[in-house]
């Protein structure tokens, strides 16, 4: 059973939706008392960092994701803004807090150098965690502002470009964040949530 | 940097998938999501479904046949027809729709389309621009009345513009529904000064021309008749591009 917690804004049932049709069980929750039953969690979600990160506080969630995360191992992927959720702070909304699981920060693309947003099919070159891929050339559609610049982390899982590198996939342990939208990206998602469903951190 | 498009659209008539022909003639192809699983299956690129019965009878969209698109379809879905109001956009992101494509709000309510961009945000706005060209050179057709107004394409593009949209569907209303080839020719007639992402529409004949298309620094092409018909008959063949054609477009 894979649950994905519903936060303000977002898109839920495009991932749901393309779990399912892999033969997933799914799950939707939304509250804390959901959540210390939960064996794989996903994080997705679409908005602002700052009105994100302000819903979790309200909810009471922040406590109960960092121990299920960093305490109880639980197998997570953040996806978008689930993903940036998932690191120590943004430009977004003035340098607001994350869930510092991942120690990187955000930044706002440059519209001098890149396009913004960032919107649209775009590689993915794979740095590490191979299997996680459908082939070594891997496309996933992209829809973001901001990005996540540390290229060079141990963590960093797989790289893109819009006018400069980012980070598109990072990991440390029992945690993945994807900028990119995989339930969105036909089969190159298929092979990565399948992956991510039946094989990360078991 | 950015992957070109190729996007089949399709025309939606009380629930059933049909033809246009420059925007009027039409006729019926199919089953609607039966069509997205073939695309689907195709792996296709985005989707664009632009139902037609909605906005001359002042319809809202119809959500539970777009939730039934969704849930087939694992590419992005850009949809049009009805949404007039905010909170129906609420209710087709939730639903999965990426982006919304506007096109005859642009008539009477601009303020809804700068309320829109404050919500959603840029990139989850499409404008689609209908042209036909008369001889004096191309201006916008209103297909809720049917007629050629006396705006022209270059000015009303500038307008469109002020809007800050994502993206622009630029249909060529006398190539619908044929297969004479894209008006390329459109593109001189606006200055794409904020090199906003254009998608050209109307006419598309050949694999061969989407590669030109490409080559034109336009991000996607989009076509229905080319995707959805075959032969002088018009014969109902639903198609897209093969695993090898889809790598060489985007390399």
């Amino acid at each position: 059973m894979i649950s994905i917690l519903k936060l303000k804004s977002g898109n839920i049932s495009s991932v749901a939706n393309m779990l399912k049709h892999l033969g997933h069980e799914v799950e939707i929750i939304h509250s804390k008392s959901q959540l210390h039953k939960v064996k794989k969690i996903i994080l997705p979600g679409i908005g602002s960092f700052e009105e994100t990160m302000n819903y979790l506080k309200e909810n009471d969630l922040i406590d109960s994701l960092q121990n299920l995360i960093l305490k109880d191992e639980i197998p997570t992927l953040g996806i978008c803004m689930g993903m940036q959720i998932l690191l120590s702070s943004s430009e977004e909304g003035n340098f607001c807090s994350g869930l510092s699981i991942f120690s990187e920060k955000l930044k706002k693309f440059d519209k001098n150098h890149s396009k913004v947003p960032h919107v649209g099919w775009n590689h993915l070159n794979i740095i590490n965690s191979k299997e996680m891929f459908l082939a070594e050339k891997n496309y996933f559609y992209f829809s973001h502002s901001f990005y996540l610049e540390d290229i060079d982390t141990e963590n960093t899982v797989g790289i893109s470009k819009n006018g400069k590198k980012f980070i598109s996939a990072i990991k440390k342990k029992n945690v993945i964040g994807v900028q990119f939208h995989p339930e969105k990206s036909h089969r190159y998602g298929f092979h990565f949530l399948d992956y991510f469903a039946r094989n990360f951190y078991v | 940097m950015f992957n070109f498009r190729v996007i089949p659209i399709l025309t939606i008539e009380n629930g059933k998938l049909i033809k246009t022909f420059n925007f009027d003639k039409k006729s019926y192809v199919g089953d609607p999501i039966n069509t997205v699983k073939i695309f689907n299956n195709k792996f296709v690129d985005e989707l664009i479904i632009l139902d037609l019965s909605k906005t001359p009878l002042k319809l809202n969209p119809d959500f539970e046949f777009i939730e039934s698109i969704c849930s087939e379809c694992f590419s992005p879905i850009t949809y049009g027809g009805g949404v007039s109001k905010i909170e129906h956009c609420y209710k087709l992101f939730e639903l999965g729709v990426e982006k919304i494509v506007f096109n005859n709000i642009l008539f009477n309510d601009f303020n809804f389309l700068t309320d829109f961009v404050k919500i959603f945000g840029s990139q989850s706005m499409v404008i689609s621009i209908n042209t036909i060209y008369k001889n004096d050179g191309y201006h916008i057709y209103n297909y809720e009345k049917k007629e050629v107004t006396n705006q022209r394409l270059n000015k009303y593009f500038k307008e469109v513009l002020k809007i800050n949209p994502g993206e622009i569907l630029l249909q060529s209303v006398d190539r619908d529904g044929s297969n004479k080839g894209l008006d390329f020719e459109i593109l001189n007639e606006i200055q794409n000064s904020s090199n906003i992402p254009i998608i050209l529409a109307g006419g598309l004949k050949s694999y061969q021309e989407i590669l030109d298309a490409k080559k034109k620094q336009l991000d996607a092409v989009a076509a229905s008749y080319f995707f959805t018909m075959h032969g002088k008959f018009n014969s109902i063949l639903i198609s897209y591009l093969n695993s090898k054609q889809i790598q060489e477009v985007r390399e």
